[in-house]
């Protein structure tokens, strides 16, 4: 463990979460605009006191629809990375406990899914599946839950090896007690730090499905249809793209310096 | 159903990959316009969304094949802006019996490679698209025509299966040299024709350049190339012509943008009246949409001019139905349906469908339409929900949306008719026969016994006066049965470069006029708005 104060990214990491986190909660209850309200007299309205980030094409409050995009953002990068994490755990520790031809079955098939570039794995998922957010969700933990199945395999192949696993085994531990009393502490630190960058990662994936038109559906708000409704108005109104982009670059952001915090935290190298 | 699926799918993803595609070229654009793209002088590049599906005239129904078709081809005679019938190859028509056309032609035309138009031309592009092995799309369009003779090589007799009042608008199908074998290919260069220009190369998704026909006359200073270029995104077409590097474009410029544009020094924007006419389209296998109350509750709930004055920025007038003031035919004395949800709200509650606790209603319709086209499904989704009607929006690429449209497979839609010049073209869509499977645009299935007399009447009657009282009746039928909602007549939008001169606007938006284009200094006469 290092101390805080010689770790600034896991500092600014936690600071930008928690504002974000906060924002995602807070703000839909404290800027109490309707993001679907349109408003045909503002179409594309330059920021004001009543219209913080502007009016976009349809005279929509694109604060609004920012606060509102972050909760849909948020709540399907923890959906999709809470169930990557689950299936990828269950499968990469199946996997390693089982050993053999079993454990070298399954874990070709993860390099089969990790060959396609995740994004095209996604897209083409999302475009099979239609859009929809429930369909976004089973994209995206398509796409991800190989890193986590890898990680937990090799954790496990490694800590049961460990003198100390071994002397539970000795000393006649049941599989669960090892498993959760010894095993499970083991690969908590390098799975937090591949979730924390999970965040990351999905919420840009979830802006790039949304804004190719295969994440959320209008008018529902997200951070990639701002985008790319914005997009035919970058000369004459560059706000309604301003806003998304910097939501998600700063989300995106503050979960990597997150993640590089939390590794050099438990000196795990990523 | 996975495979029928699939092609849609993969066109939708190509769809989606192209539209990245376009970002990239965006950004790169943005990069490299501090350098600057100089044409040459004589050359000007105008910039269109697509590529034209067809560059032989006897297949060409879409826009943009029938815009670069009108410059390289000629017909016996056009419509003008005024939309009058003048000669063009012939040099005069008459109507000798109610059933035969007598086309004289002009004994000076050739084609772009030096062969004499003559008759024996007219006639071949005729047969060829009445012949059935062609299979295109133009034949239906023909049904009435019962054969083309040509007594001499310059005349031109064309008979109809009976009186048939819109036969001269079969004049104006653009001729292709006696011979021209059908296209091979879809991306291959059209056949020489007789119109001002010739072209040079096509390359699909990429480009058309077209040079002038040498024995076409072109005025002075007329610039020889026109090099059509394929731009897709909205952005990069206004980047373009903020740049220097397109020098004219036309109703494909978002109406928000134009204030940018007009404070460009180097571009001038005229906006004229245009008769392209976007309406919204019901089903009327939809059992609640055929209640003429929730059609006109469905009329009194959208506000157009707001849509006009800030999505539209007010280039575009409200339509009263598919004529516009300046079509012969338009009767302007019909009922209008204002923004009135108060009044679209009783109108509901008398039809039986009361508003629940949180102001819905039992209704509950599918609306399809393409990306471009969303921002306006989203105000009608908004305006909809105004008065307790659900509106559920269903957006796909267009071959998709298109063949949805086609089959019937909407609640509701909207499109635009471009081009409308006979008001035959009532019977093309709300003559109950005239399902998209027998050749008509009734993709509704609307069905009024008064409608069918009326317009199958229509057709058939010679004289101009009764044939006006005919369609003023059509006119108010329409509006009052309400088969289609009239939203407005966009206004025909040009944007040019102030060196280019003498560019006439078409309300039905042609580009013909882009052969009488001649190039000037800057400093010269402004470009009348």
């Amino acid at each position: 463990m290092t101390a805080p104060s010689r770790n600034p990214s896991l500092l600014i990491g936690v600071a930008i979460v928690i504002a974000l986190i906060g924002t995602a909660i807070l703000g839909p209850i404290l800027f109490r605009v309707d993001p679907l309200a349109i408003d045909l007299a503002n179409t594309l309205a330059s920021p004001s006191l009543a219209h913080p980030f502007g009016c976009d094409a349809l005279g929509r409050d694109v604060l609004a629809r920012v606060l509102w995009g972050a909760r849909l953002s948020l709540s399907i990068s923890a959906a999709v990375v809470a169930l990557s994490l689950i299936v990828g755990s269950l499968i990469g520790g199946a996997a390693a406990l089982s050993g053999g031809r079993i454990d070298n079955l399954v874990m070709r098939g993860v390099d089969i899914v990790l060959a396609f570039p995740g994004i095209l794995l996604a897209i083409a998922l999302a475009a099979i599946l239609g859009p929809g957010l429930l369909d976004l969700v089973i994209a995206l933990t398509a796409m991800g839950w190989t890193g986590y199945a890898r990680i937990v395999r090799g954790e496990v192949l490694t800590l049961r090896e460990r003198e100390y696993v071994l002397a539970a085994e000795a000393l006649g531990a049941r599989q669960s007690r090892i498993l959760f009393r010894h095993l499970l502490p083991g690969i908590a630190g390098p799975l937090a730090v591949q979730a924390t960058f999970g965040i990351g990662g999905i919420i840009g994936a979830e802006a790039a499905l949304s804004f190719l038109g295969l994440g959320a559906m209008p008018p529902t708000p997200s951070w990639g249809n701002m985008l790319d409704a914005g997009r035919a108005f970058l000369l004459v109104a560059p706000h309604l793209t301003t806003a998304p982009g910097i939501a998600i670059g700063a989300s995106i952001l503050g979960f990597n310096l997150l993640g590089d915090g939390i590794a050099q935290a438990v000196g795990h190298r990523t | 159903m996975g495979a029928v699926r699939k092609p849609v799918l993969v066109r939708m993803m190509i769809a989606r990959m192209r539209r990245c595609a376009w970002l990239l070229t965006l950004t790169m654009i943005a990069l490299t316009s501090c350098t600057g793209a100089h044409r040459s002088p004589d050359t000007i590049q105008v910039d269109i969304e697509g590529s034209p599906i067809s560059t032989d005239p006897r297949f060409t129904t879409d826009i943009l094949s029938s815009r670069i078709n009108e410059l390289v081809f000629d017909a016996m005679v056009r419509i003008d802006r005024n939309g009058q019938f003048v000669a063009r190859l012939a040099e005069s028509y008459e109507r000798p019996t109610p059933t035969e056309l007598v086309f004289h032609l002009r004994h000076d035309v050739h084609f772009s490679d030096g062969r004499p138009l003559t008759a024996r031309d007219v006639k071949f592009t005729f047969d060829s698209i009445l012949a059935p092995e062609t299979g295109t799309p133009k034949r239906a369009g023909l049904s009435h025509l019962k054969s083309v003779s040509t007594p001499d090589d310059y005349t031109v007799v064309m008979t109809t299966d009976g009186p048939y009042a819109p036969a001269l608008e079969f004049a104006m199908q653009t001729i292709v040299p006696d011979g021209t074998p059908l296209p091979a290919r879809s991306s291959a260069i059209g056949p020489p024709g007789a119109g001002p220009f010739r072209m040079a190369s096509f390359v699909r998704d990429e480009s058309i350049v077209l040079e002038r026909n040498p024995y076409f006359p072109a005025p002075a200073n007329a610039p020889s190339t026109i090099l059509f270029k394929v731009v897709p995104d909205p952005t990069v077409r206004a980047l373009e012509l903020t740049e220097g590097v397109s020098d004219f474009s036309e109703n494909n410029i978002q109406p928000d943008v134009l204030p940018y544009l007009s404070k460009q020094p180097h571009l001038a924007i005229s906006k004229s009246p245009g008769s392209s006419y976007r309406y919204l389209a019901f089903n009327f296998r939809d059992p609640y949409l055929r209640d003429v109350r929730v059609r006109r509750a469905i009329a009194y709930s959208i506000d157009r001019a707001s849509i006009i004055n800030s999505m539209m920025r007010g280039a575009a007038r409200a339509a009263t139905g598919l004529l516009a003031p300046e079509n012969w035919a338009y009767d302007g004395n019909l009922p209008i349906y204002n923004y009135d949800p108060a009044k679209a709200r009783q109108l509901l509650d008398e039809a039986g469908y009361p508003a629940g606790p949180d102001g819905m209603r039992r209704l509950r319709f599918v609306y399809k339409t393409t990306p471009e086209q969303s921002s306006l499904a989203q105000a009608l989704q908004a305006m909809f929900k105004r008065v307790g009607i659900t509106l559920e929006i269903r957006s796909n690429e267009f071959a998709t949306f298109y063949s949805d449209i086609q089959k019937g497979n909407f609640d509701l839609t909207s499109l635009n008719w471009v081009g409308t010049n006979d008001p035959n073209h009532y019977y093309m869509i709300f003559d109950s026969k005239m399902t998209p499977p027998h050749g008509g645009f009734n993709r509704g299935y609307y069905t009024n016994p008064e409608m069918d007399r009326l317009v199958e009447t229509g057709a058939r009657t010679l004289d101009l006066s009764e044939r006006e009282q005919i369609y003023a009746q059509v006119q108010r039928l329409a509006a009052e049965d309400l088969p289609y909602v009239s939203l407005w007549w966009d206004d025909t939008v040009v944007v040019m470069n102030r060196e280019l001169h003498g560019f006439t606007p078409y309300p039905n938006g042609s580009l013909i006029s882009l052969a009488t284009l001649t190039l000037q200094g800057p400093g010269a006469a402004e470009p009348s708005e």
